[in-house]
């Protein structure tokens, strides 16, 4: 009886103690993670924006889209997420940016498992620019290896093919919402 | 024992890493760049702090039968409090350590330290050995980062150094990490041979 009494009082109290931490932390935990993405966000556009001119989307299936507005209120650009289960181990979840033309502009990884030094260089520059300018048609969205246009990377050719397939998925996603039929 | 003596043991005499070999998981997992290292020291200095005093205030009062429960739910409260002042105050860090922080629960080390010594010992000696083991805990695993970091990646603290040595990759990898821990331990155990031979 004694140890029932004694848990739930320890319980309690720790119950207690997490409720006060939550309560601080909770503001700040927000800021972060929006600061995070306002950060990703910044990385792969080409231009200068505030924050006010992030507008989030979302759509019907839950998607969420991050559209960036210009001076008379124009779409500059879409960044969505978009992730591909190709990769060598485990996920790949990317932010894209796309132009109104449906242009990729740039992304970056928001999560990979990729090894080291070979995989996770998806995330660098070379790779990354091989993407610049290209859109859903005119351009074979598949490595060398398989036929298409991208030059896979050394040693890691499944986790370029992955990158690949994630980067064409979240174009088709923005393409979908943006440029079919129903123009914006 | 005095009191400099429960401090001092923790960092060299039985560093918890070094010398116990205890909670390798976050050690091996997370050695890949210095700032991890140092983060995931200074996380589990604080959870060890936190466990140590409380659990050596209400030892008294709690039945031994439901003992281990008991400091399980008193880490578990302190890890969570870190995870959210990571989450809250270091999202780089939070990103980088991720899983690994609310896995401090599970680190032996810090019920070990609760139920070997604060259940048994005064909080002021509590206190002094939550910072000894801490502090060896957080050198161990610098120590660790830093060979795994500048011979992985050829950087540190994420700055390259010079030098054009090409990085040696299976340092980032786990079996770099075995080694690497594998050696520091042998040189350990090197040294304290040597000075008790000394002696």
């Amino acid at each position: 009886m004694k140890s029932v009494f004694v848990l739930t009082i320890i319980g309690f109290f720790s119950a207690l103690l997490l409720y006060v931490t939550n309560d601080i932390t909770k503001v700040p935990i927000e800021k972060a993670m929006e600061r995070v993405k306002v950060e990703a966000l910044r990385q792969i556009f080409p231009f200068e924006f505030k924050n006010d001119d992030i507008k989030t989307v979302i759509d019907e299936s839950g998607k969420e889209f991050f559209e960036i507005k210009g001076e008379d209120n124009n779409l500059k650009g879409v960044a969505v997420e978009t992730s591909s289960n190709e990769g060598y181990s485990g996920e790949i979840i990317l932010l894209l940016a796309v132009s109104p033309k449906g242009e990729v502009f740039d992304y970056s990884v928001l999560a990979h498992k990729e090894t080291p030094g070979l995989g996770n260089k998806i995330e660098n520059e070379p790779f990354k620019k091989q993407f610049k300018d290209k859109t859903l048609d005119g351009f074979n969205w598949k490595v060398k290896k398989d036929g298409g246009f991208v030059d896979e990377l050394t040693a890691a050719t499944i986790s370029s093919r992955a990158a690949t397939d994630a980067v064409k998925k979240g174009l088709e996603v923005v393409s979908k919402k943006y440029f079919s039929g129903n123009k914006k | 024992m005095n009191a400099w003596q429960e401090f001092n043991k923790g960092i060299i005499k039985e560093n918890p890493v070094l010398v116990a070999l205890l909670g390798l998981c976050p050690v091996l997992a997370v050695t890949t760049t210095v700032i991890n290292g140092l983060g995931m020291g200074l996380a589990t200095t604080f959870v060890l702090l936190g466990s140590n005093i409380v659990i050596s205030l209400i030892s008294k009062l709690i039945p031994s039968k439901v003992r281990i429960p008991c400091y399980i739910v008193v880490i578990a409260t302190f890890v969570t409090i870190v995870d959210l002042l990571i989450q809250a105050f270091s999202p780089a860090l939070n990103k980088s350590l991720g899983i690994f922080i609310p896995l401090i629960v599970v680190n032996c080390m810090i019920l070990g330290r609760a139920e070997a010594f604060a259940s048994r010992n005064k909080l002021w000696y509590s206190i002094l050995d939550a910072l000894g083991m801490g502090i060896g805990f957080t050198l161990a695993l610098f120590l660790l980062s830093a060979i795994r970091e500048i011979l992985g990646s050829g950087t540190i603290f994420g700055i390259a150094i010079a030098g054009n040595m090409p990085p040696i990759l299976i340092f980032v990898l786990p079996p770099g990490a075995f080694a690497a821990l594998g050696f520091i331990v042998a040189a350990v155990i090197y040294f304290t041979k040597k000075n008790k031979g000394a002696k």
